[in-house]
């Protein structure tokens, strides 16, 4: 590589999986030390073929766009940042796959850019959090000798990252007013005429939710249907931390926790008109945590569920058919719980 | 029959396999009905029904609202201009609803698509239909009947004939059939390996479909597949309940989206979309082409009436979206 000091060292960060998650913290840190940050585009059907030609085909449909998005960026950039991420917290896990795949990358693709894949794994002894920010000073001397720099770096990283949540990470006071419709949490709904404003939770992983492609924009369906939102990234985290204790056991997969407390939240609380479930096939923590919730849905059957399958063969006809026939069912049962009312009120 | 004062309204179920057409009139009560194969081009029997449900009512029948509902429906709706367009669960439901208040689950079986609807007090809540598989369905049937030459109108009634059902391996429907290959080779009878048939079908769908609902009586059953009183009776013993067949069972759908097309109509007084008795005589031109705007590739689909362009879509930006 020729060093070249009037031109900044290009990092490129993958658009998929844990990005969704942590982009904040990534961006400033490599910003910070005067490098020029390269994301991917969103995900296209070009990008997505790329991926599923490419990428070991029993990954799940999120893992195998990973590798579509690192294709994309593989002739721009001078590294590409692929850490080996296991998990932020000392008893859970995050998934094998995300601590595996730039080894992978590497070993499918021999003519790739240098990958920089810092590992961080909370569970693991010598994982530290001060053994985290070691790291992240290591990695900083490929851009700066500086120490102060690089240490200045991190702070507003993770000062970034905190910022993030904060804004994404609703309380328990903002989840009542959404829950009372005294305030919006997304995009705001299309109402149309004469119809019942509908709430859904939307439950899934980040990279699933706020990827429009791999969820068929079900986002943007659900606005033109008129129905108001709360994601599972935006719970607060005491209540599903409330949630996971009911359980007689510990579920330790850390993404999963979220999106399992969220459904058993609002399956309780039944302050929702309907739950949307979005899994990923052949994603093992998914099918473990799909089940549970299929299961706990129906014993408890107030507040619908409707699970949804997304891969790389997934028709968007027939998705679109069972979200429409879910709203529509949400919307007429609400119509006709009026019509009760109405009937005891003469009697 | 025609009262000139009476409403009418229509409703038009575009499958895979089958187009169906149903005029009701305001109580809801069926007037008429059309029954044909999509044969792969749903403008042409969309036309074809049209033309029929009209010779069968005359010209002078208005129509007050229309509805078109099925995986057909969107297509369906610009050409018969529909006042609404709605999922076939919805529909289905309706029509279930209408001809037995009471019911509390539908299983729907038709050319590619199975569903069951779970409905309690009159309130759809919950329904699953079939994923990535089209085993069990109609079209698979149709194959099968095809292949041992038997028409399928008599299928069900063959496997009546048969009190020792083979097993057959219903899993999957390519494995279906090299096994039912099979037991034709070791000698088994037509009729045994029909029967076995159903009974594979059925176990499929409940064990599918119908994983984890709760299936309680009344069940109606409906969709093509319901011809087949061999499946009737298949789910009967599985399920070990009576299962209603109504009699319309073809065109459920097809009522349905005439019953969702009257409510459209009681909501909002408006002159209705629908075109005229006239559409089999039009001009419709489908054609595509890729967009190559961005990297999605999408592909756009244009549809002509008489030469102007009446609607179009498939982008995922939306950009080329024209409907109206």
């Amino acid at each position: 590589m020729i060093t070249n000091p009037e031109r900044k060292l290009r990092v490129g960060i993958p658009r998929a999986l844990l990005y969704y998650k942590f982009s904040d913290l990534w961006i400033t840190f490599f910003e910070q030390l005067g490098a020029e940050v390269i994301v991917s585009p969103e995900t296209t059907k070009k990008i997505k073929n790329v991926a599923v030609r490419l990428a070991p085909d029993e990954d799940c449909y999120s893992t195998k766009l990973y590798f579509g998005h690192a294709m994309a960026l593989k002739d721009k950039v001078d590294y590409l940042f692929i850490p080996r991420f296991g998990g932020s917290k000392k008893k859970y896990v995050g998934c094998p796959k995300f601590i595996g795949l730039a080894e992978v990358l590497r070993s499918m693709i021999p003519d790739l850019p240098e990958i920089l894949m810092p590992h961080y794994n909370r569970g693991m002894d010598k994982h530290t959090r001060i053994g985290l920010l070691v790291r992240a000073f290591r990695l900083g001397k490929i851009f700066r000798k500086n120490p102060f720099v690089r240490i200045r770096a991190i702070s507003r990283a993770f000062k970034a990252q905190k910022f993030h949540n904060k804004t994404m990470i609703i309380d328990e006071n903002i989840l009542r007013k959404w829950e009372n419709s005294e305030v919006i949490l997304n995009d705001f709904p299309i109402y149309n005429e004469n119809e019942k404003q509908l709430k859904i939770a939307l439950v899934g992983h980040s990279y699933v939710l706020n990827d429009p492609f791999s969820s068929l924009s079900i986002r943007s369906l659900l606005q033109s249907y008129g129905v108001d939102i709360i994601t599972s990234e935006q719970m607060p985290r005491n209540l599903i931390e409330k949630q996971m204790a009911k359980l007689e056991y510990d579920i330790y997969f850390d993404f999963e926790r979220e999106i399992l407390g969220t459904i058993m939240h609002f399956i309780e609380s039944k302050t929702v008109d309907g739950i949307i479930h979005l899994l990923i096939f052949s994603c093992g923590p998914d099918s473990i945590a799909g089940d549970i919730a299929a299961r706990l849905s129906k014993r408890d059957s107030e507040v619908p569920l409707l699970q949804l399958v997304f891969d790389e063969l997934t028709g968007e006809a027939g998705m679109r058919t069972r979200i429409e026939a879910f709203v529509d069912m949400l919307r007429r049962s609400i119509d006709k719980k009026v019509i009760f009312l109405t009937e005891q009120v003469r009697i | 029959m025609i009262d000139s004062k009476e409403k009418y309204f229509l409703g038009v179920d575009v499958g895979s396999i089958s187009t169906n057409l149903a005029v009701i009139d305001n109580s809801k009560e069926l007037i008429e009905s059309v029954y044909i194969r999509t044969d792969g081009k749903p403008v042409d029997s969309v036309q074809k029904g049209i033309k029929l449900m009209r010779d069968q009512l005359g010209e002078e029948l208005t129509i007050t609202g229309a509805g078109s509902t099925g995986s057909g429906r969107k297509l369906t709706g610009v050409i018969i201009g529909a006042d609404i367009v709605k999922n076939e669960i919805t529909a289905h439901a309706l029509a279930s609803l209408h001809y037995n208040p009471d019911v509390q689950t539908v299983i729907e079986i038709g050319g590619q698509d199975s569903k069951i609807i779970i409905i309690r007090n009159g309130i759809v809540v919950d329904f699953a239909m079939n994923t990535v598989c089209a085993a069990g369905t109609g079209s698979f049937l149709d194959m099968q009947a095809n292949r041992l030459e038997i028409p399928i109108e008599k299928f069900g009634e063959l496997a009546l004939q048969s009190d020792n059902a083979v097993s057959i391996a219903g899993r999957c429907t390519v494995f279906a059939e090299s096994d039912m290959i099979h037991k034709q080779q070791l000698g088994h009878p037509t009729k045994d390996i029909i029967k076995g048939l159903c009974e594979a079908l059925g176990r499929n769908y409940l064990n599918n479909v119908g994983k984890g609902k709760d299936i309680r009586s009344p069940i109606m059953f409906q969709g093509g597949v319901a011809a087949n009183i061999g499946m009737k009776e298949t789910f009967e013993k599985y399920l070990e309940q009576e299962i209603i067949v109504p009699e319309n069972y073809a065109v459920m759908g097809a009522i349905g989206a005439a019953i969702l097309a009257q409510e459209d109509a009681m909501k909002r007084p408006k002159k209705s979309n629908f075109q005229s008795w006239d559409i089999s005589e039009m001009d419709f031109q489908t054609s595509g082409f890729e967009c190559d705007g961005c990297s999605n590739i999408c592909e756009i689909v244009e549809i002509r009436r008489n030469d102007t362009l009446i609607a179009r879509w498939g982008s995922r930006c939306r950009k080329w979206d024209l409907i109206d």
